[in-house]
């Protein structure tokens, strides 16, 4: 008992004495549990690329999307438990829909972004909840730029340039690093972002997967969809060669 | 004292007693001031009559599609208060509606069916919002509105092409609908619905360019004789190759009205 969570782990509404709640650290080992998620912000819009994990070869292809649409111009990205993310996907198109009919315009990416954390930071505060295992990401192309925005377990939001997370986020997060973002345009940001969902995969560890990419930006008049089917043949393929060049490189070494 | 049961004792309705057959009841102690207001006597009211309409809206379907036409006039009352008030509206690339009546009504559902079919799209699901879809859906709508004693006060067409077949249908404000190739709301349904009838069934099927010539005429007929008819005017044409607004102007000809008599 002493080495986990001391008997302060059973409620979300209880601080531990050193001022940790365990059942939100808990929420947040469930997303590093999950399929790797990559999201880049670039010049001119924003890429998802998610690396669903296939547990079984019986499973119909394309079941248990991790991209959805929240509206038609805003992304929603998910890594963590799915279950968890379809409520908070119906809550923020509630939001969105909301939004639309009391303004007449479209939903703000960051104030959905803002409003998606009070109501995940709500199941951090009470007892007979536990907190959502899932860490969302937003993307919007605006008339000010590309936005992305980062909704973790614990309620608080961030803006991004570039993010990673689940399994292999730490590789992922290096491997951004490496992008200059800020010049990269969108249809190299798909491939990019496809190229290191590939680079992190573990072969050992999970067979099979399942590329998922979506993007948004000026290229589709802000709209966030999935790719089309060749560009995304093409990103895989671009992936797929990077990998094997980098197989290359390590045989002659 | 305890109260005791008398069956002879008035029972006043605390809220909505405003009558006049209190004359000699002497056992009333306190008088109720009288209640002023509806929302007061607790009594709801409802729009029973539309505020700002819409007049006449004709379409019919052609070989190959369907057209549709209304004028841009928003009357308030006999006055022509809104004058570019387009009442034709897009759905999606198959799927058009017009609206005749309230046409605040018709704002509603038209955001309605706007937030519908944008909750279709963002579920990813391809359900799509057919013209036969749609029919339904606003039969469903007005005929809610029209059980809860409070209708939606319009009349609306629905048109597109189902499965590359040409579609029309209509709802009244009461939620009852019918499939037809020809119709018309409002005075037009009176004022030119029969001649068209008997140009459409005595004609092979018309062609895009004659359907849009007949809609021409029926538009001037209706400019003519509709008291709430008004000169500029849309005309929708859906076709497999998508759909086509064209923003038009009756040109009329006055000159005979002299020699009508008994017109003042």
């Amino acid at each position: 008992m002493s080495s986990i969570g001391s008997g302060y782990d059973l409620s979300a509404s209880q601080f531990s004495p050193d001022g940790r709640v365990f059942q939100v650290e808990y929420a947040n080992k469930a997303v590093e549990a999950s399929g790797t998620v990559v999201a880049l912000r670039c010049k001119d819009g924003v890429a998802f690329a998610v690396e669903k994990i296939i547990t079984s070869r019986l499973y119909e292809s394309g079941s248990n999307k991790r991209i959805h649409n929240v509206d038609k111009h805003i992304g929603m990205a998910v890594a963590g438990l799915l279950a968890d993310a379809r409520q908070l996907l119906s809550v923020a198109r509630d939001e969105a829909k909301q939004y639309k009919h009391d303004y007449g315009v479209s939903i703000p990416v960051k104030y959905l972004a803002d409003r998606l954390a009070m109501y995940m930071h709500a199941y951090t505060l009470y007892g007979f909840v536990r907190p959502f295992g899932c860490f969302i990401l937003l993307a919007a192309y605006e008339s000010d730029g590309p936005q992305l925005y980062g909704v973790e377990p614990s309620g608080v939001t961030y803006g991004y340039y570039g993010i990673a997370v689940g399994k292999a986020q730490q590789t992922a997060k290096t491997e951004i690093e490496k992008l200059k973002l800020s010049e990269l345009k969108l249809e190299d940001a798909v491939k990019e972002a496809a190229k290191i969902i590939y680079q992190v995969h573990d072969e050992v560890k999970d067979r099979m997967f399942e590329l998922e990419l979506s993007w948004v930006g000026q290229l589709n008049d802000g709209k966030h969809e999935r790719v089309p089917t060749h560009i995304f043949d093409d990103a895989e393929k671009f992936a797929k060669a990077s990998l094997e060049e980098a197989d290359d490189e390590d045989d002659e070494m | 004292m305890t109260s005791v049961f008398n069956p002879f004792a008035s029972h006043y309705d605390a809220i909505n007693d405003k009558d006049d057959f209190n004359i000699g009841i002497t056992d009333r102690k306190n008088t109720v001031a009288p209640l002023e207001t509806e929302a007061e006597r607790n009594i709801r009211t409802r729009t029973v009559t539309p505020v700002v309409t819409g007049s006449s809206v004709a379409a019919f379907i052609f070989n190959g599609g369907v057209i549709l036409a209304a004028d841009v006039l928003g009357s308030y009352g006999s006055l022509a208060k809104y004058r570019n008030l387009p009442r034709i509206h897009q759905v999606n690339d198959q799927t058009v509606m017009a609206l005749s009546g309230d046409l605040s009504d018709a704002d509603y559902i038209k955001e309605s069916i706007d937030a519908k079919v944008d909750e279709d799209i963002v579920q990813e699901d391809g359900s799509e919002m057919t013209p036969v879809a749609l029919h339904a859906w606003c039969t469903r709508l007005l005929y809610h509105r029209r059980t809860k004693l409070n209708p939606l006060l319009t009349s609306v067409i629905v048109a597109g092409l189902e499965n590359n077949e040409p579609f029309l249908g209509r709802v009244n404000d009461k939620g009852s609908a019918y499939k037809e190739f020809l119709i018309m709301t409002g005075i037009g349904n009176h004022l030119a619905l029969g001649w068209v009838r008997t140009i459409l069934e005595n004609s092979a099927q018309l062609n895009k360019d004659q359907a849009e010539q007949l809609m021409d005429r029926i538009i001037k007929q209706l400019y003519y004789r509709d008291c709430r008819g008004f000169a500029r005017y849309r005309v929708c044409i859906v076709t497999k190759d998508g759909v086509e607004f064209k923003a038009k102007e009756v040109q009329p000809d006055w000159s005979l009205a002299p020699a009508l008599r008994n017109t003042e």
